[in-house]
């Protein structure tokens, strides 16, 4: 007898044992073949969401003016807050040759801003 | 774009998953019960393996399911014995069960002797033996070696052909041969030692 015989008459039996399961057990079966089920509609439609999704990312008709608005507003508020950010930068920026350059090309003297008297000179005048 | 919408077509229906799990859960606790000798933790196998399927494999064609569900029942058993590495120590210690005694040299394939009747099951007379082979051959499957009970199962259980059972095993299809052939031989043997005549 070959082996293929062999196995076929062990499978009949082994096949015999599996059609006489106790009713405990294909209850339990039963229950984890509704959960699997359960789970199996449940990543359905989370795939049919996706896909939706990717397909009304494609489609170019509908939803095509928001997927566009959506995408743009971020960006938009991103160069603006760029754009502000350069603004504010250069309006508070005081570059130190500018103000050597007022320094040295005004009436006054250098030293005089050395000079301690004339900082209380320039306080009682200011109060004046 | 179409890749997917052509993928949508070919997805496995609820219908056809639940088909399908009804054809092979009584088999697929036998084996994990075969495997693991504790019908609850076979329960708890099954139950997570077809968990796997349906969450992770149940958008694929139906016709892969059965090769991806004795993939992940394969695995499922495999996680159950690394989780219990003692038990599986003694499990195999127990399993590594000799056949040939010396000075035996016959092939029990030769010798083996299988009932001509092909309405066997349906003679009442014939209820108690086959409940008391039945019991012998479950037993002995339960004590083959991990792999060569993996390789009968699904090459001839399961009805997969040798490249099938290679690709689910993750072996080489020679290897499956060779897992079969001594789990062939060493059942005969066991059955005829036991006087079990097919």
């Amino acid at each position: 007898m070959n082996e293929r015989n062999i196995a076929k008459k062990i499978t009949q039996y082994l096949n015999h044992g599996a059609n006489q399961l106790d009713r405990s057990v294909l209850e339990n079966l039963h229950s984890a073949r509704k959960q699997a089920l359960a789970a199996h509609a449940t990543s359905r439609q989370v795939l049919g969401v996706a896909m939706a999704g990717h397909g009304e990312m494609h489609s170019g008709h509908h939803g095509h003016g928001h997927s566009s608005l959506r995408f743009w507003i971020p960006f938009a508020v991103l160069l603006l807050g760029l754009l502000i950010a350069f603004n504010w930068q250069e309006i508070n920026d005081v570059e130190p040759d500018d103000e050597d350059a007022t320094l040295l090309a005004g009436d006054l003297p250098v030293h005089a801003y050395l000079d301690s008297d004339f900082d209380s000179w320039l306080d009682q005048s200011s109060r004046r | 774009m179409f890749y997917c919408i052509y993928g949508i077509q070919k997805l496995a229906t609820e219908r056809e998953l639940s088909d399908f799990l009804i054809q092979v859960e009584r088999r697929a606790f036998k084996q994990a019960a075969y495997a693991v000798h504790d019908d609850h933790a076979a329960l708890d196998i099954v139950q997570d393996a077809m968990m796997r399927l349906a969450e992770k494999y149940g958008t694929r064609p139906v016709d892969e399911l059965p090769m991806l569900f004795q993939r992940i029942l394969q695995n499922a058993i495999r996680d159950y014995f690394r989780r219990h590495k003692v038990r599986a120590l003694w499990t195999t210690l127990l399993s590594s069960f000799s056949f040939n005694k010396e000075g035996d040299e016959q092939d029990p394939l030769e010798t083996l002797e299988v009932e001509s009747d092909s309405n066997y099951f349906e003679n009442p007379a014939n209820q108690l033996d086959r409940a008391q082979t039945l019991a012998v051959i479950e037993d002995a499957v339960g004590k083959l070696p991990a792999r060569q009970r993996e390789a009968f199962v699904l090459r001839y259980w399961e009805d997969m052909d040798v490249a099938e059972t290679a690709a689910a095993m993750g072996c080489s299809e020679g290897s499956v041969k060779s897992h079969c052939s001594r789990a062939v031989h060493s059942l005969a043997a066991t059955l005829k030692n036991k006087g079990v005549r097919l």
